[in-house]
């Protein structure tokens, strides 16, 4: 070797040293993220995902969110495969923790939580009491008085049992005292047609549901302590004063467990930054869903929260 | 009027007319490639719609939902494969009719039968979306499950040869229908565990698998015992690649009636093309003058069912439009498509965003012509293509194609191992002649049977008492008992005249 072979593949050695460590500590996403959605392709779960994709390029270094459709197991194929993943931050999850951590409450599932760490909300989906459009029933206090004074027990239908929505009609049903009997249907659309045929006393989907049905369902309140952007002008059960304790269904993203809190940190920064972002609230709003925009830190304790208060509701469903 | 604004919407805007072309031929091809159903490919597509005009969208899924309805028909015919569910009983009499040397006869059938049968839902789904719905809201799970029981048993009765064999696959593929979630519980039920099973069996898996991978057994087994003859694709004699007028005359009875059973079928949620055409098919059967000729290559036999697969596809819009609740797999991704373009679905649609609604029904009309068009010519083309192409590769390509589809669904190696399993399931209720298509459809009804049973039983407190006081649930269940004693009344009286052929 000449010397200046010698200079050369050191000078190339030493570059290559550079750059190697530049990789590792700087430019975190240097290639695309994929983002698993638990559930098929048009569901709500997958709409945010999209949504949030679409915004992402600019707040990621020009590096594309993909959106992956793994369903199944109610979404916790998706997630069991993500919590498997190496974890380096390019693997993400996208699920309502809500039910994640009902289901985990109700029984040990194959993924919970616990397998994640937490990057951020990106939306929250609230409840919403319905009944039909012409029922003698006007308001939820209404509701509750009939459900105490009369004989039979009022028909309710939710979207299946152990389900958020489930969960947040016995939040307000249970405080109160209201005697009742629950019907499963499938899906919140599966509800709104038993409310518009008056099978059902009521209904609890979710709030946004009842946007282009005012003909055939009335909104009687909102189970949450803010109201909703489908339905401004329905009050909530806390304008109400009504005892109640909110369940609600969380858009959250997820990452392995042992990712590095730095790469975290920043996917939780970048997620903060997009769902402040002018187009991801456009695309949401136009199809009615509400957004959030809260750190991984915060979506960790939020959801320490939830899992006190719900493991109360469910004692009371034994 | 509106209408009209609708086709004049698509025809100026270039963009939106492209979408409608590319989904009538894509739809043809996911068809007609066994394995890879309209269901699934619109579900690989759904993402893409997120990136264009909602008419746009929304048309190109429509467009392929209805073309990939009849593409299903094309390898039916060809490979004694149904490319969807919604061709199964096209099978029957279009297979035997390319045993024959007449599979262009049959895909000219097939195509007549297909896009008159697709006309008469759509101009249904326009002229009476609002009135039908009207009438629909107020079924609720009693009437639903009436009319479960009701569909049951028509195709029970007819699907298979033996009675007792078509019972046995009925009650293979409900039992393969209670794996899964509880639908009142929401408890996970025979899932061993596995938390693939957490959902149950989704269904394109089982499809490839009773379907596609058996058909594929199937010819392995005849070309080893040296039995494979080449299926006489091309014609021999001209007038066998044409559908003569008085053919066309002769069908036309048995399309007005699949139509109709078709479209009714469409309006009730979750029932689906599948099966209308069994039912068409059953029920034409018995109408029939040449009854000895059906299954043996009888193109009224095509006709049929062909009809009464794409009579669905406008009605099943239905229940979507006017009440917010997907009627079949596909409405189901276009409510997706509606709700990331913000148009909320549900009976102010016509007021809120009619332009949409009505370029969608225009879209409609165009795609069927243009479906039309393309079985018409290049049917026969294909036929006479694949015909020149040695079997010992079409099916390992079909195969292949099969196993990806699997895969792709859901992303998932579990889906391609259960379509393997009920490829070797499907293989052997086949020899043991088993009905596969009875199993699968059973798989299909059950989850809404049982569920609307329940919930029938939950809304009130006299408990079975309740269909009592339902009277369209009477009327389904008054509809098998009827036919089928009409059925027992007959053999009976055909017993006594000829005892002796009586002995199936």
């Amino acid at each position: 070797m000449t010397k200046l072979g010698w200079l050369k593949s050191l000078a190339a050695g030493a570059a290559l040293a550079v750059t190697g460590t530049l990789a590792q500590s700087g430019e975190f996403p240097e290639r695309p993220i994929d983002m698993i959605v638990g559930f098929k392709a048009g569901g709500g779960t997958d709409t945010y995902a999209r949504a949030l994709a679409s915004a992402a390029e600019a707040h990621t270094g020009g590096q594309p969110v993909v959106v992956v459709n793994k369903p199944g197991g109610g979404g916790l194929v998706g997630g069991r495969f993500v919590a498997d993943q190496p974890p380096t931050g390019y693997t993400l999850y996208l699920a309502s923790a809500g039910s994640m951590v009902l289901k985990n409450l109700i029984k040990p599932q194959v993924v919970s939580t616990d397998d994640f760490k937490m990057v951020g909300t990106i939306g929250e989906l609230t409840a919403g009491i319905f009944v039909p459009a012409g029922s003698p029933i006007q308001s939820l206090s209404d509701l509750i008085e009939t459900g105490k004074s009369s004989d039979s027990a009022l028909r309710w239908g939710h979207t299946g049992r152990g389900n958020v929505w489930h969960m947040a009609g016995l939040g307000v049903l249970n405080p109160n005292n209201v005697k009742t009997k629950d019907i499963p249907f499938k899906g919140g659309s599966g509800v709104r047609a038993a409310l518009a045929s008056s099978e059902v006393d009521f209904g609890v989907m979710g709030a946004h549901l009842g946007r282009g049905f005012e003909d055939e369902v009335r909104l009687l309140a909102v189970l949450a302590n803010e109201r909703h952007p489908a339905a401004p002008d329905a009050p909530t059960a806390k304008d109400l004063g009504i005892d109640f304790i909110p369940v609600s269904s969380q858009m959250i993203v997820m990452a392995p467990a042992r990712t590095p809190d730095d790469v975290v940190a920043q996917l939780s920064d970048a997620v903060v930054a997009i769902t402040q972002d002018a187009s991801y609230l456009e695309t949401l709003n136009t199809a009615g869903l509400p957004t959030s925009s809260v750190s991984g830190p915060d979506t960790a304790a939020n959801i320490e929260a939830s899992k006190a208060d719900w493991g109360k509701l469910l004692e009371g469903l034994e | 009027m509106e209408l009209l604004n609708g086709f004049y919407t698509i025809f100026t805007t270039p963009e939106t007319l492209m979408f409608v072309v590319m989904g009538s031929i894509l739809g043809v091809i996911v068809g007609a490639v066994p394995g890879l159903t309209a269901s699934a490919a619109i579900a690989m597509l759904v993402p893409i719609t997120y990136y264009i005009d909602p008419l746009s969208a929304l048309a190109f899924l429509y467009v392929i939902g209805k073309a990939g309805r009849f593409g299903g028909s094309i390898s039916a015919i060809l490979f004694n494969t149904p490319g969807t569910t919604a061709a199964a009983a096209t099978v029957i009499d279009g297979h035997a009719l390319t045993k024959k040397g007449q599979a262009g006869k049959a895909l000219k059938t097939a195509t007549t039968a297909s896009v008159i049968g697709d006309y008469i839902g759509e101009f249904m789904l326009i002229f009476g979306a609002l009135t039908i719905a009207q009438l629909t809201r107020e079924l609720g799970p009693p009437d639903y499950f009436a009319i479960y029981v009701c569909a049951f048993l028509i195709i029970g009765s007819v699907i298979s040869d033996s009675v007792l064999k078509g019972i046995a696959s009925t009650l293979f593929g409900a039992t393969l229908a209670m794996i899964g979630l509880d639908p009142i519980t929401s408890e996970p039920r025979y899932s061993f565990g596995m938390v693939e099973l957490y959902n149950g069996f989704s269904l394109v898996p089982l499809l490839i698998g009773m379907f596609v991978i058996s058909e594929v057994f199937a010819q392995v087994q005849a070309a080893r015992s040296g039995q494979s003859h080449h299926d006489e694709i091309a014609a021999r004699k001209p007038e066998d690649d044409q559908l003569s007028w008085v053919e066309f005359i002769r069908c036309l009875p048995f399309i007005g009636r699949g139509s109709f059973i078709g479209a009714l079928v469409g309006l009730i949620p979750g029932v689906g093309s599948a099966v209308a055409c069994f039912v068409a098919y059953g029920s034409s059967k018995a109408k029939a003058k040449n009854k000895e000729e059906w299954g043996k290559g009888a193109i009224e036999g095509v006709a049929a069912p062909e009809a009464a697969n794409n009579a669905v596809s406008g009605p099943s819009m239905i229940p979507l439009l006017a009440l917010g609740v997907p009627g079949s797999t596909i409405a189901a991704m276009l409510m997706g498509v509606f709700l990331i373009h913000g148009i909320q679905v549900g009976p102010k649609i016509f007021e809120t965003s009619g332009d949409i609604v009505y370029g969608l029904f225009a879209a409609g009309l165009i795609g069927i012509a243009l479906y039309g068009l393309i079985g018409w010519f290049l049917g026969p083309l294909i036929g006479r293509v694949i015909d020149k192409v040695p079997q010992r590769l079409i099916y390992p390509t079909i195969l292949a194609v099969a196993l990806i589809s699997a895969y792709t669904a859901r992303s998932s190696m579990f889906d391609v191992l259960v379509a393997c399993i009920f490829g070797l399931i499907g293989y052997f209720m086949r020899t043991l002649n088993f009905s596969p298509a009875a199993a699968i459809i059973a798989f299909v009804l059950a989850p809404g049977a049982e569920q609307a049973l329940r919930q029938s039983v939950l809304l009130t407190d006299d408990g079975f008492g309740i269909f009592l006081h339902r009277p369209v649930a009477l009327v389904f269940f008054a509809i098998p008992v009827i036919a089928i004693g009409i059925r027992i009344f007959g053999r009976m009286r055909a017993r006594k005249a000829t005892p002796a052929e009586m002995q199936t």
